[in-house]
């Protein structure tokens, strides 16, 4: 019996060793192609070449949609910010999706706002739109004031209302460095078909905003948002990176992302009843132009950069993974069959699959790794100093990953400006494995229960204004 | 065999720990070790600027003879430090002091480097140059710049305008107003600075050009109503008679920012009737800066009007003192509309509720 336990035990633990081995060497494959295609896009889009663009009649006009709920702390200096953007044409749309505080009255008072008629057509049904305002002093700003309907609601309200053949949507709270729209623009400037576009989503917690612009660069006061800003590095300059050079990218972030708004008006706009409406209408699109044989991309931008608050607090920072979790599972589900299936291409075979087994499946194999390996030591089937050895294998080639991240944000875009960043952020890419790691999988987990039981709604998640920055 | 693979990996799993440290390590000191280099250099400059900036600043402030052969035997290798030391006051100070360091930087040879780096291959040798010209208001070097006017650069071309600007030499106005055409946002900011620093000179030039060439007027009317004096009003009112509606527009914009006298105010009103939304929308604009109170009565018609111009009357209105007031409320009273909302809203903000 004994034998038996401890040869199923020894099946289990090496099949999570091979887990740990694959995911691993993907994220070692991302690191080394995002390094050639980053060195590559440094070399192409010099700003000789941007200046063309900005020239050029042909540059599209954009829309930016910035659906607003209950953001009276940051509306003003975004909204500064975003009509600051350098770019030939663009217009502003902000959605108050039926705010509770005085979002609205903010930016009647700030921006000289004046009701005007609601005449447009409405292609997206969303809820109903009470009133309308524009600005005599900034005439490229709308904002629609609607009742709430969710984030999806609002995107699409901001899309029904868009004048331009590209919509930015964005986070009210975010900051859109200047030159961002143009930077993010360019694909779709380069390949027309190309559908959406993301830009590099970075942490403004401990930065310096001034008037609606990020004019100190500086590392979160908090360790939890230090430990935040590794995994964004990562995540945006590896995984992305990589993922865009396969035409397999299958998140664009809600918080910064262009896309061309006759296709997503041709799928039915945003989804209202997920939580994961920036992976599912990506997913979506894929899916769409895959069925009807039609060329197209969905790209990754390295370059434009998306400043936004990271969650300092556990429960906020819980609520958000755990969110994050259940869009994914909820995204694989509806989109099924995609899985596998040669016909989505990289998509089908790549993409879909990676989500299922290290994102979506993840946490589930890391605690149950975690538990059976601690079973094992306790009843004394496995050996404490091979489990010491794994474990310690583990934290190198995370930090190892992580370090790399670093070295290509160093090689490319240099952000963070001190010696000490540079330290901190490798002693983060080592220290996460200790404690953050472990409390993000069991969030993450927690979000694939509340999966499986079904459970919707959007968390906490509560804002300290930039001001306090 | 699962045994054996158990075991292989167990073989595996020390070197791996190892030689991913070492790697770790090494990355880690290539992370630090180029930052390290780059602070070096930031520190060494700053040790410079600390040893040369007391000479320099001796050099300009005494103009003895000593001090300025001490701040000539500054090594040539450290002549860019030199130039930064020379060139930052510039951006604030003017008068005998420019003329000071312009003589400085002649002696030193920085103003032939500077002229040569004009045809540099690299454009921020270029822009740099055209900036450090402009600044010591170097004459010899207009006809380079204006030729840098055309670079493929955009900073460049920007930095010549700067640069034409500080030279204060009228004869460049024409070649600026030249670039009117095609200017991007950030040239365009640029040379509305620099026909800023001619004042009335640019003002009698932009009229002239936006006369000679009726396609560059909305964009001429523009800078006017940055720089434009009274003198522009004349001018300005016939291109508010102008056939292209965006003209008109614009010409109204300017006038609205120069002010209105008794003849522009009639010509308000009468625009007040443009068959053009825009046009209608910027004379409403200009009377609201006006505050002439007798405007309420013809801006209180357009209540209903296209939005743009409801929603500009209403400004106005509301900025018209009792009269203003009393037509906005009249409107309230009469009853729903655009006219109505529009009303109601400004005299809510205004705290006429």
């Amino acid at each position: 019996m004994r034998a038996w336990v401890s040869q199923g035990l020894m099946v289990f633990d090496l099949g999570v060793l091979a887990y740990f081995l694959v995911i691993n060497l993907i994220y070692v494959m991302f690191s080394v192609v995002a390094f050639f295609v980053l060195i590559q896009h440094r070399r192409r889009w010099t700003s000789r070449a941007l200046d063309v663009v900005m020239r050029s009649p042909a540059t599209p006009a954009i829309s930016v949609i910035a659906p607003a709920s209950n953001e009276e702390a940051t509306i003003e200096q975004s909204l500064r910010s975003l009509l600051l953007l350098n770019y030939p044409r663009f217009e502003v749309v902000v959605v108050n999706d039926g705010s509770k505080d005085k979002t609205i009255e903010t930016m009647v008072a700030a921006f000289g706002l004046m009701r005007a008629p609601v005449v447009y057509e409405q292609p997206l049904e969303t809820k109903p739109v009470r009133a309308l305002y524009r600005s005599l002093d900034h005439p490229d700003l709308v904002v629609i004031d609607k009742t709430n309907g969710g984030k999806a609601d609002a995107i699409n309200a901001g899309i029904n209302a868009a004048r331009h053949p590209l919509v930015c949507v964005i986070d009210a709270d975010s900051i859109l460095e200047p030159e961002a729209l143009m930077r993010a623009s360019l694909p779709f400037i380069e390949n027309p078909n190309t559908l959406a576009t993301g830009g590099i989503i970075r942490i403004v917690n401990g930065c310096t905003v001034e008037a609606g612009r990020v004019t100190k660069i500086d590392m979160p006061g908090s360790w939890l948002a230090k430990f935040q800003v590794v995994e964004y590095l990562r995540a945006f300059l590896s995984g992305r990176v990589f993922m865009s050079a396969a035409n397999a990218l299958l998140i664009i972030s809600g918080a910064f992302g262009i896309f061309q708004r006759a296709a997503v008006v041709e799928v039915g706009g945003f989804r209202h009843d997920t939580i994961g409406e920036d992976m599912e209408i990506v997913a979506r699109l894929h899916r769409r132009w895959r069925d009807t044989k039609r060329p197209y991309r969905v790209v990754f931008q390295p370059d434009p950069v998306c400043w936004t608050e990271a969650p300092e607090s556990r429960k906020i920072l819980a609520s958000q993974r755990n969110r994050w979790q259940r869009g994914t599972c909820q995204v694989l589900s509806y989109h099924m069959a995609m899985m596998g299936n040669p016909k989505y291409g990289s998509v089908g075979w790549f993409a879909m699959p990676f989500f299922l087994i290290f994102e979506a499946a993840g946490p589930l194999i890391e605690v149950a790794g975690y538990v059976v390996t601690a079973m094992a030591v306790a009843f004394g089937l496995l050996d404490v100093v091979f489990a010491q050895l794994l474990f310690l294998a583990a934290v190198v080639f995370g930090a190892m990953i992580s370090l790399t991240s670093v070295l290509l944000e160093e090689m490319s875009f240099r952000r963070y400006p001190k010696v000490r960043h540079l330290l901190l952020l490798a002693a983060i890419g080592v220290l996460e494995n200790f404690g953050y790691r472990q409390l993000t999988t069991y969030w993450r987990l927690q979000g694939v229960i509340d999966f499986v039981r079904k459970k919707q709604g959007w968390g906490v998640m509560t804002r300290k204004g930039f001001a306090k920055t | 065999m699962l045994l054996s693979f158990a075991e292989a990996f167990r073989n595996a799993l020390i070197p791996f720990i190892l030689g991913g440290s070492a790697f770790l390590l090494l990355l880690l000191a290539l992370l630090v070790g180029q930052r390290l280099v780059r602070a070096a250099i930031a520190a060494r400059r700053r040790s410079l600027v600390l040893r040369y900036g007391p000479i320099i600043d001796q050099a300009l402030g005494s103009e003895s003879p000593q001090a300025i052969e001490a701040a000539s035997r500054i090594p040539r290798r450290h002549r860019p430090l030199i130039a930064s030391l020379l060139l930052t006051p510039l951006h604030v100070v003017r008068g005998g002091y420019a003329t000071r360091a312009a003589q400085l930087a002649d002696r030193l040879g920085l103003v032939d480097a500077w002229r040569i780096d004009l045809q540099s291959r690299h454009w921020w040798h270029r822009s740099e140059a055209a900036l450090a010209l402009g600044l010591l208001r170097d004459q010899a070097s207009v006809p380079a710049l204006l030729g840098l006017l055309d670079d493929e650069h955009e900073q460049v071309r920007a930095a010549a305008i700067d640069a034409l600007g500080q030279t204060g030499d009228p004869s460049v106005i024409a070649a600026l107003l030249s670039r009117l055409s095609d200017p991007t946002r950030h040239e365009r900011t640029r040379l509305v600075q620099a026909l800023r620093a001619f004042g009335a000179d640019a003002t009698a030039a932009l009229l002239a050009h936006g006369a000679s060439s009726p396609h560059d007027r909305t964009l001429v009317a523009t800078i006017l109503s940055f720089i434009g004096g009274a003198a522009a009003r004349d001018p300005l009112l016939q291109w508010a008679a102008a056939d292209d509606p965006e003209t008109r527009a614009s010409a109204w914009r300017a006038l609205a920012a120069i002010g209105l006298d008794e003849r522009a105010f009639y010509h308000a009103l009468k625009g007040l009737g443009d068959d053009d939304a825009a046009v209608r929308a910027a004379v409403a604009a200009a009377l609201a800066r006006s505050g002439r109170v007798d405007a309420a009565s013809h801006l209180a018609r357009h209540l209903d009007d296209e939005w743009a111009v409801a929603a500009q009357s209403a400004r106005a209105l509301i900025t018209l003192g009792a009269d203003g007031h009393a037509a906005l409320s009249a409107r309230v009273a009469q009853g729903p509309g655009l006219g109505h909302d529009l009303a109601r809203q400004v005299l809510w903000e205004g705290g006429h509720r």
